[in-house]
């Protein structure tokens, strides 16, 4: 009925693909509602660095004579970071400055970015197939990404090919280094310590000379960027270049949930993130029927509503979301 | 030092500051004296980078300057300990005091935990840098507000009303580290209400009324009853009348009240008292020893432990046992409870709604069928506006949207249309102008005329000698015995709020 | 050239469709003429206030003042927030326009006309359009027992889903035994529908009342394990082995029991032709109704208020804060799963992952951009069904990308939600340090 192959390698790397994704999309969002902003665009904006990269990747390879692995990362991540940041701007000015409701706009930019890289990956695909393909796809430069580390991954084994395997592409060591670098901004660095401040209590914070409007501004920018980031990955890597309606899922969605999972903590983020990476695909490794794996799906949605049960009971301060998220500030409110 | 010049503020079409020109001076202690509304925290707000003035000018040292934000005040030297205070909860003491310093990238927080202690002890004050904001106690918070300003090199600090939450003890160590600051040439400005504040405290005295300044004395020639004068503008007499109490009914019956709060620590514990219809029983205080979470286990608002007891005489009907019933079934039962919370807008209205509707949260479930009956709420409302003369535009206006005494004067007429046989009120007159105080009072007298038991809570130790007929004193959740306020001395309410003599009197 | 062949197609319309349309017309250039007018407004008050300050004040040396202060502005009266709106979403469409145009190289009216006839060109495309209208109204109407509560129900599209799915079950398990019971058989499905929907909205609300979980994240998810939910069953009941599609119930051709459990789509059909939804609208008009009622003049509408305004005063008031909670939320998820239910039995027949089509969401950002007034939240739902419905003609006509729609009905959102600053606040504008500041703002 339902066998188990967990420990096939394969298993291991689909979870880290998938994981990482969330990882990406989870710590840029964690640095955003430490600034006391719910992004839920976040979804989009993977969607938009996904298709930025996939752009990115496709100028460059439509326009490069000799086809250099380098540069044609750099397009892609410059093109992801670009449409990350476009997304990012948008919800930053939405409700920063102009302060909208933070749901609706981040709703109506998830409904923006995904139906943005849709589009774009619809045209793209047009484009590449000279006709009404469905699909674009940009193998050499998601190839690039991975090539990375093979070396080490032949040198060691099997501990090399679970750590080191060319797959996950240099990007995943980015991800973990951005999770603990995260940690120690937030743990040891002045600028940490406002953000936190910030998120927590703006009126004090804007009374300590904190220029709230600024660093919210940068933590919604460079969280959208980072989880941008996620989307890129997610692409290059795990759909290795190629882009369907659709591609991401409900990636986005569960990174937001992580969040939470992880109290905004970057380094709980890291295992949470492989946990709902393998609950994520786990139903491809469980021999179920089809139906059976559709209810399979349902469980990492099914654990984060867990989490979100058990947090709410724990009533310690520290766990607490931070103070102000959700809510707008506005200095001269009588 | 500072000099302000023409200084105006207007917010919409009211008036907070108008021309206001002021010189502040270093190694003196500058009172700035006003009631409530006159525009004092509003013009130090200016100065301290929270409003950015409409016209007029500000110097410092002889050179204009313009301060658009608390860092831009930072700069120049001043510093503003704000009567909510401006603390990060989560944080602790020494990441609060540096918050918003950016000298240098990382946290070395043994450094800076040393330097605190370092311009702490130079300044004679006591904190501990690692301690969570949330662990700390209201003087504490209020130690750490100034120890950071003076970490960051404050030369003018502005205190708001800093002894509302104190015990008369803490206020004199107060005063006493101002003092220290004055001879170390630090100039202060001191926001208050407190007539007697002033004339012990300080060096000079400058009267707000209505926005404008009306006169700036020094303090070897001021009288209380001349700055009375000055900040209302004619004679008051500072005398509360007591009516007679005539056939005291025992109502409400506290015994063995103990109540803890979510962190387990006990807020109360084991209050006991009586409270009697055609008296005014006052309690007295420091604001946290205990009196929103008493009035709260009497409403039915807060859970409390075993053993307590609450017992109500109705007149008509049999006692009743009050522990353990939500406020949904005290009303069911047809117990008349009135409750003037501390927090107006946050718990007794809805600052959304208008009058009407705020009226209506006593009275909506009147009627026994499924809708709502809006005409009775409507008569109540007119009659409180017409009665006590509530400025709104109409009365669906949103109550948040009124001055502060025009809300307190809202809630307190709701809650008397109730007909209420207990009825409790927490700060009554906190933030009110002279004139509204006075008609709180005289509403006060008439309830417990009419035989109503009334219950106040209030930190102004004065009016509470002159209006109750008995006293509590309500210290770190013990109570006193009842006192005769017309024996007592307030020196000896002092020493019972801070829990000296609670147990032996 | 366009305006004649414009005339022509427009005489060839039958009566009904040119009245849709002449509204419609008479709409647009109304609009037109307010952000004229307020485009005027603004710039006279510039003007004067730049002339006033250069009589009344000489050079001034002056020093760094901000430039922009923003105000809380709370003196505008309806008609001035109406020109607001209404000016702003213009601009957005202009802007959707010129984008389209840019893509596909259509000229204005072609997509102007387009959208018309993806809407107005028949009298199917109109009735879809009115059934989409109202599909997503009665969503919104659910949405407003509890937004008003402040409580935020990201699930509708789950509840609308699990209410499809319950409803359908139903119409395949029953219909055997009540096809001659129709009456029956039409109420076991709403119960089944309104219960399911209940079911998927009472656990966010219990553990929100008791525990204060989050809302916002805990209905979300209960969306996606409902649309894995019905994943599920798609399968399992599909026609055709490794199609995931379960074809439709009861039908006309082929089933044993025709049409059993279909809401009548020929209803008066004299009078508004066949394939109309009239009962449909009829059903969630009814809804609307009594939402209003029940909102604004009984004891629970108010209960909703106070809770919304502030828990503590709730509390306070001795209203069951908890009560209401579980008991609006319970409200607003059975409407969610009736809605489910009237997709099923009255539009698609069939069952489908796809059978929200995202209305959950939507409706989200039309109620709270309605701020709860009905009328309001009709005309959002009417504006965004209107684009939804126009992009699958641009997509069909002028080759536009269907995706694009989704990204064009964000920036018209976003254009909303700046209007909306625009309406409570001011942008006060400092020039001068000395003088009193004018008020820049379309309004005044």
């Amino acid at each position: 009925m339902l066998a188990i192959e967990i420990f096939s390698v394969s298993f291991f790397a689909a979870m880290i693909l998938n994981g990482i994704t969330l990882l990406f999309g989870c710590i840029g969002e964690t640095i955003t509602e430490k600034a006391g902003h719910l992004n839920l665009g976040i979804p989009g904006i993977m969607y938009m660095g996904g298709i930025g990269a996939i752009l990115g990747a496709f100028i460059y390879e439509a326009n490069a004579t000799n086809f250099n692995g380098f540069l044609a990362i750099l397009s892609a991540v410059f093109f992801c970071v670009l449409l990350s940041a476009l997304g990012g701007g948008i919800y930053a000015v939405l409700t920063v400055s102009l302060r909208a409701n933070q749901n609706v706009t981040g709703l109506a930019l998830t409904t923006f970015g995904m139906g943005l890289a849709n589009f774009l990956g619809g045209s793209l695909g047009r484009l590449a197939q000279g006709g009404s393909g469905v699909f674009v796809s940009v193998k050499r430069t998601s190839d690039a990404f991975t090539f990375f580390i093979p070396w080490l991954s032949e040198r060691t084994g099997l501990f090399g090919e679970l750590f080191f395997n060319s797959r996950y592409g240099f990007l995943t060591y980015v991800a973990l280094i951005l999770a603990v670098l995260v940690h120690f901004f937030f743990k040891k660095t002045r600028v940490g310590l406002n953000l936190k401040a910030v998120g927590e209590n703006p009126q004090a914070s804007d009374a300590a000379g904190i220029n709230v409007t600024r660093y919210k501004y940068i933590a919604i920018m460079v969280g959208s960027i980072i989880a941008g980031l996620g989307g890129c990955y997610f692409v290059m890597n795990y759909l290795k270049g190629v882009w369907q309606h659709g591609a991401l899922g409900d990636a986005g969605w569960l990174a937001v949930a992580l969040v939470i999972f992880s109290l905004w903590r970057p380094l709980r983020s890291i295992w949470g993130a492989l946990l709902f990476g393998a609950l994520t695909v786990a139903y491809n490794y469980l021999h179920a029927s089809t139906s059976q794996q559709e209810i399979l799906k349902m469980l990492p949605y099914l654990v984060t509503i867990v989490v979100l049960i058990v947090t709410s009971l724990n009533k310690k301060r520290e766990d607490q979301p931070p103070g102000s998220l959700g809510l707008h500030y506005f200095r001269e409110e009588r | 030092m500072f000099e302000l010049k023409n200084l105006s503020k207007y917010f919409g079409s009211v008036i907070a500051n108008e021309d206001i020109s002021l010189k502040i001076n270093e190694g003196e202690i500058l009172a700035l004296l006003g009631e409530n509304g006159s525009g004092k925290t509003t013009l130090m707000n200016m100065l301290a980078g929270l409003y950015f003035p409409d016209s007029g000018q500000i110097f410092h040292k002889g050179e204009e300057i313009v301060i658009k934000s608390p860092k831009d005040a930072s700069d120049h030297g001043i510093g503003m300990i704000h009567q909510h205070f401006k603390l990060v909860d989560l944080l602790t003491a020494a990441e609060n005091v540096i918050l918003g310093l950016n000298k240098g990238f990382l946290l070395d927080r043994e450094k800076i935990e040393q330097e605190i202690k370092e311009v702490a002890d130079m300044y004679g004050f006591n904190i501990d840098p690692k301690k969570k904001v949330y662990n700390m106690t209201v003087s504490e918070k209020q130690t750490l507000e100034i120890v950071k300003v003076l970490y960051r090199g404050a030369n003018l600090l502005i205190l708001d009303e800093p002894t509302a939450v104190l015990t008369p003890q803490e206020a004199k160590q107060l005063f006493k580290a101002l003092q220290r600051l004055k001879e170390r040439g630090k100039a202060i400005v001191l926001i208050t209400h407190k007539m007697n504040e002033v004339l012990e405290v300080s060096d000079n005295i400058a009267v707000l009324r209505k926005g404008r300044l009306v006169a700036r004395i020094d303090t070897k020639d001021a009288t209380e009853l001349k700055l009375a004068e000055l900040m209302v503008g004619e004679k008051v007499s500072l005398n509360i009348k007591r009516s007679k109490v005539k056939d005291p009914v025992l109502r409400l019956e506290i015994r063995n009240l103990s109540v803890k709060n979510l962190y387990g620590r006990t807020v109360l514990d084991d209050v006991s008292f009586d409270a009697y219809g055609g008296e005014i029983l006052g309690i007295a205080g420091i604001s946290g020893s205990g009196q929103k979470e008493l009035l709260e286990a009497i409403a039915g608002l807060e859970h409390a432990q075993k053993g307590s007891e609450i017992t109500y005489y109705h007149p008509k009907h049999n006692e009743v046992k009050l522990i353990g019933k939500s406020p949904l079934q005290i009303k069911r039962l047809g117990i008349s409870l009135s409750f003037v919370p501390e927090d107006r807008l946050g718990m007794g209205l809805v600052g959304s709604m208008g009058m009407v509707d705020n009226v209506l949260l006593r009275t909506y479930d009147e009627t026994p069928n499924f809708y709502k009956n809006r005409k009775r709420a409507k008569k109540i409302a007119k009659e409180i506006k017409d009665e006590l003369a509530v400025s709104t535009p109409s009365e669906d206006t949103a109550v948040q949207t009124l001055s502060g005494g025009n809300v307190q004067k809202v809630l307190v007429g709701r809650e008397i249309a109730n007909n209420p046989i207990v009825f409790m009120t927490a700060y009554a007159v906190r933030g009110l102008d002279i004139n509204t105080s006075y008609v709180i009072y005289d509403i006060l007298n008439k309830q417990k005329e009419a035989g109503v038991a009334v219950i106040y809570v209030g930190e102004d130790l004065d009016v509470l000698l002159a209006l109750s007929d008995k006293i509590l004193v309500l210290s770190n959740g013990s109570i006193s015995k009842p006192l005769d306020p017309k024996k007592v001395t307030k020196e000896e309410i002092g020493l019972l709020m801070t829990n000296q003599m609670v147990k032996e009197s | 050239m366009f305006l004649s062949s414009a005339i022509d197609s427009y005489l060839r319309l039958d009566t009904f469709e040119k009245v849709l349309r002449a509204i419609a017309i008479v709409f647009i250039v109304v609009a037109i003429v307010c952000i004229c007018v307020v485009g005027v407004i603004w710039l006279v008050n510039i003007i004067k206030a730049a002339l006033k300050r250069r009589r009344e004040n000489p050079k001034e040396k002056s020093t760094k003042t901000p430039l922009f202060r923003i105000v809380k502005n709370n003196e505008l009266k309806f008609w001035q927030k109406l020109l607001i709106r209404i000016g702003i979403f213009l601009l957005g469409f202009v802007l959707y326009m010129i984008i389209i145009s840019l893509i596909t190289g259509a000229s204005g009216g072609q997509i102007l006309s387009t959208l018309f006839k993806g809407n107005f060109g028949s009298s199917i495309s109109i009735w879809s359009l009115l059934r989409n209208t109202f599909l997503l109204f009665g969503v919104a109407v659910a949405l407003v027992p509890v937004f008003k509560m402040r409580f935020w129900n990201i699930g509708a599209e789950g509840q609308i889903l699990v209410g499809g799915l319950a409803t359908f079950a139903i119409m395949k398990y029953l219909t055997p035994a009540l096809h001659n019971m129709q009456f029956l058989l039409f109420i076991v499905m709403f119960l089944g529908g309104i219960l399911a929907g209940m079911l998927w909205g009472v656990f966010p609300a219990l553990f929100k009342a008791k525990f204060g979980t989050n809302e916002t994240l805990f209905t979300l998810m209960m969306n996606y394990i409902a649309i894995q939910l019905v994943r599920y069953f798609c399968i399992k009941w599909e026609k055709i082995p490794g199609s995931g599609e379960v074809g439709i119930i009861n039908n006309v051709f082929g089933s044993e029991y025709p049409r059993v459990g279909w809401i009548s789509n020929n209803f008066l059909s004299g009078i508004f032709g066949n394939g109309n939804y009239v009962v449909l609208l009829l059903l969630v008009s009814v809804v609307a109704l009594a939402m209003y009622v029940y909102m604004k003049y009984t004891k629970q509408g108010y209960e909703i208020k106070v809770v919304g305004g502030s828990v503590n005063t709730a509390n306070y008031a001795a209203i069951d804060v908890q009560k209401v909670t579980i008991r609006t939320v319970l409200i607003s998820s059975a409407i969610c799963g009736f809605i489910g239910m009237l997709i099923v039995a009255g539009v698609d027949h069939s069952l489908s992952p796809n059978l929200a089509a995202g209305r959950g969401f939507t409706a989200i950002t039309v109620t709270w951009l309605g701020n709860f007034n009905m009328v309001l939240m009709l005309i959002i739902s009417a504006i965004l069904t209107f684009f939804s419905a126009g992009a699958k003609r641009l997509a069909s006509d002028i080759s536009l990308n269907a995706s694009m729609s989704d990204v064009l009905i964000g920036i018209i959102i976003f254009f909303i939600l700046i209007s909306e600053f625009f309406i409570r606040y001011r942008v006060k504008i400092n020039l001068k340090k000395k003088e009193k500041e004018e008020l820049v703002n379309a309004s005044n």
